[in-house]
């Protein structure tokens, strides 16, 4: 700057600092050789103090007609201010190196803030960027469990296994960390279980979206480098970090609970696709029965189930039940009902002894799960003309003849489950080839409609009386599409099974 | 309200179900008997009286809170199921495990 203002105001410009008792050169224009020391004030030269700094100096030698004293007077004030603009960049730029590892640490938290990373990974990756930064040789940093109200350490740096409990109450009097949770403030304090030296804990806050900021963990450190307490700077950016690693956690646990819930998804899927296929297909009794069926669960995983068995001169096994629920542990049942009426079918062939087995098999898993299911079990036999079967509690079991009303099978007995292991069999007269078999669970007739009304039983069987003389899967079809134009939700598992043979 | 507790001047405990019993409420039942039960009741009347449908699963907490009642050496009566509830019970041979009045007055008289 010098340089071009000399050339400006005719003179050869330079600054000087005093030092002691010496005079040291600070700036001068470039290219020609620099004095040693400053000249002495003359006609041609001038020497001015700098406003506002009293140890620096403008030396002026007039290299033209003007006196050196003029073009002092008139340049001092420029350089003056353009001193004090370099010094200030100076000092800048000073500083921001100083910094340069603690806006490095901030990038990195920010960076974090965008990726997708395990909770454990992201706290890992802080702590290890701020015990760096900060210079401490212990740091833990924990998250609030809001079910159990209990700071749950995620990561932690220089402490063994063990010695640190794996969570901590918010409402423990004792801990500095449950301090800084619960007051939202910065804690400090001794932790004598663990630390040396002075504990620095820090709420780590998070607010979403319209949302008021809450606490969502802690960051302490301890056992500072250079030992001591911890200096109101390090505060300050331990601090910062605590502000702004709340979203980076935030979203690394929204990431981790979506990819739980596609994972729980995933297998219900495979659950579903495996109850299904648990449940056979009327194939097996092809030849000797018409059969057809159709099921839908309310949740991925049903209580409804049925199945066909072979029991050789002819005759054909048909079950269907409803276990007393819907879901995960409803599904668990029907499975196992249906595997055991799998095994009983090839040792007992009358409907009462089955049932007997089956309560045998599952009494105490029906105990245990204060559940129940209705179970409807008969026995086709064409050679003697008739059935016999046995009704746990199963309402919805119907002989559907050609010609006149339906005629239920009555139960002969309560729901598995709810009563004792006394089962006994019915035998009616079975017109075979003409005579139809309507079995279906209460999440068929219990279907509100959009008027507000249940589907019921009269509806649907009249439904069957009117397409009785068409296929069962014809059937089964009139009966969903008149639900379909019943309207409302589905609440619950829903089967139909039709049969003629 | 679901539920509507009184007592009946010879120590009974009378519960008036209203609306549905069905799987969100059947805990607040059996939580309300086991309650009564704890503090040193044993004759209960449940009323279907107001009750317009019952669930399987409200089917099974009745038979669970059957179950418990028994147990500590008390009974349990049901009263004022209508049309369809009755055949619901009958056609379930559920019937055969209750002592059934047509209403509360009658359950009462039976004690």
């Amino acid at each position: 700057m010098l340089s071009p203002l000399g050339t400006l105001t005719g003179a050869t410009l330079r600054l000087w600092r005093l030092e002691g008792e010496r005079y040291r050169l600070i700036a001068a224009p470039p290219g020609a050789e620099q004095p040693s020391a400053p000249r002495a004030a003359g006609a041609d030269t001038a020497w001015l103090a700098l406003p506002d700094h009293d140890d620096v100096f403008l030396e002026v030698v007039s290299t033209s007609d003007v006196v050196a004293d003029e073009i002092g007077r008139r340049v001092v004030p420029v350089v003056g201010a353009l001193f004090e603009a370099e010094r200030t960049t100076l000092t800048l730029t000073t500083e921001l190196a100083a910094r340069y590892e603690e806006i490095d640490l901030l990038y990195s938290i920010g960076e974090l803030l965008g990726r997708a990373r395990a909770v454990e990974e992201v706290a890992a990756i802080i702590l290890r960027e701020v015990t760096g930064v900060v210079g401490a040789r212990r740091a833990g940093l924990r998250l609030v469990d809001d079910t159990a109200q209990q700071l749950r350490t995620v990561a932690m740096i220089g402490v063994a296994d063990g010695i640190v409990p794996a969570a901590v109450s918010v409402d423990d009097e004792t801990a500095v960390i449950a301090r800084a949770y619960r007051t939202r403030k910065i804690a400090t304090g001794q932790q004598p279980e663990w630390v040396s030296g002075e504990l620095l804990a820090v709420p780590i806050m998070y607010a979403a979206a319209g949302q008021p900021s809450r606490v969502v963990g802690t960051l302490s450190l301890a056992d500072r480098a250079g030992g001591g307490s911890f200096t109101r700077e390090e505060t300050k950016l331990v601090s910062a970090v605590a502000t702004q690693i709340g979203a980076a956690l935030e979203n690394a646990r929204l990431v981790a609970r979506e990819r739980t819930q596609h994972r729980v998804e995933h297998e219900l899927k495979l659950a579903h696709d495996l109850q299904v296929r648990l449940m056979p297909t009327p194939e097996v009794v092809r030849g000797d029965a018409d059969i057809a069926v159709r099921t839908f669960a309310a949740e991925s995983l049903g209580g409804d189930f049925y199945t066909f068995l072979r029991l050789g001169r002819g005759r054909v096994g048909v079950m269907l039940g409803d276990v007393s629920s819907h879901g995960f542990s409803a599904a668990l049942i029907a499975a196992q009902v249906m595997a055991a009426a799998g095994i009983h079918s090839h040792s007992e062939s009358t409907p009462d002894a089955m049932l007997t087995l089956l309560h045998r098999s599952l009494a105490a898993e029906l105990e245990s799960t204060e559940m129940y299911l209705t179970i409807c079990y008969a026995v086709f036999d064409p050679t003697a003309g008739r059935i016999s079967y046995s009704n746990a509690g199963h309402p919805y079991a119907f002989r559907v003849p050609r010609f006149g009303p339906a005629s239920r099978l009555s139960p002969t007995s309560p729901p598995l489950g709810l009563a004792g292991t006394e089962f006994t069999r019915r035998v009616s007269p079975w017109h075979f080839t003409q005579d139809l078999l309507v079995a279906f669970t209460d999440g068929l007739v219990d279907q509100v409609g959009t008027n507000g009304e249940r589907y019921g039983e009269v509806r649907l069987l009249t439904v069957v009386e009117e397409e009785r003389l068409r296929t069962p899967e014809e059937i089964v079809d009139a009966v969903f599409h008149d639900l379909d134009e019943w309207g409302g939700e589905m609440g619950d598992d829903r089967t139909l099974l039709v049969m003629r043979m | 309200m679901t539920f509507e507790s009184s007592r009946d001047p010879s120590g009974v405990t009378i519960l008036t179900v209203e609306g549905q019993l069905i799987v969100a409420n059947r805990q607040e039942l059996k939580q309300l008997v086991g309650d009564a039960l704890d503090q040193g009741d044993r004759k209960f009347v449940l009323d279907f009286d107001k009750t317009a449908y019952i669930d399987s699963s409200g089917l099974g907490a009745l038979v669970s809170i059957n179950k418990k009642v028994r147990e500590a050496g008390g009974e349990l009566r049901l009263s004022g199921l209508n049309e369809d509830l009755s055949s619901l019970f009958e056609l379930t041979k559920l019937d055969t495990l209750f002592v059934i009045a047509d209403s509360a007055t009658e359950a009462l008289a039976g004690f």
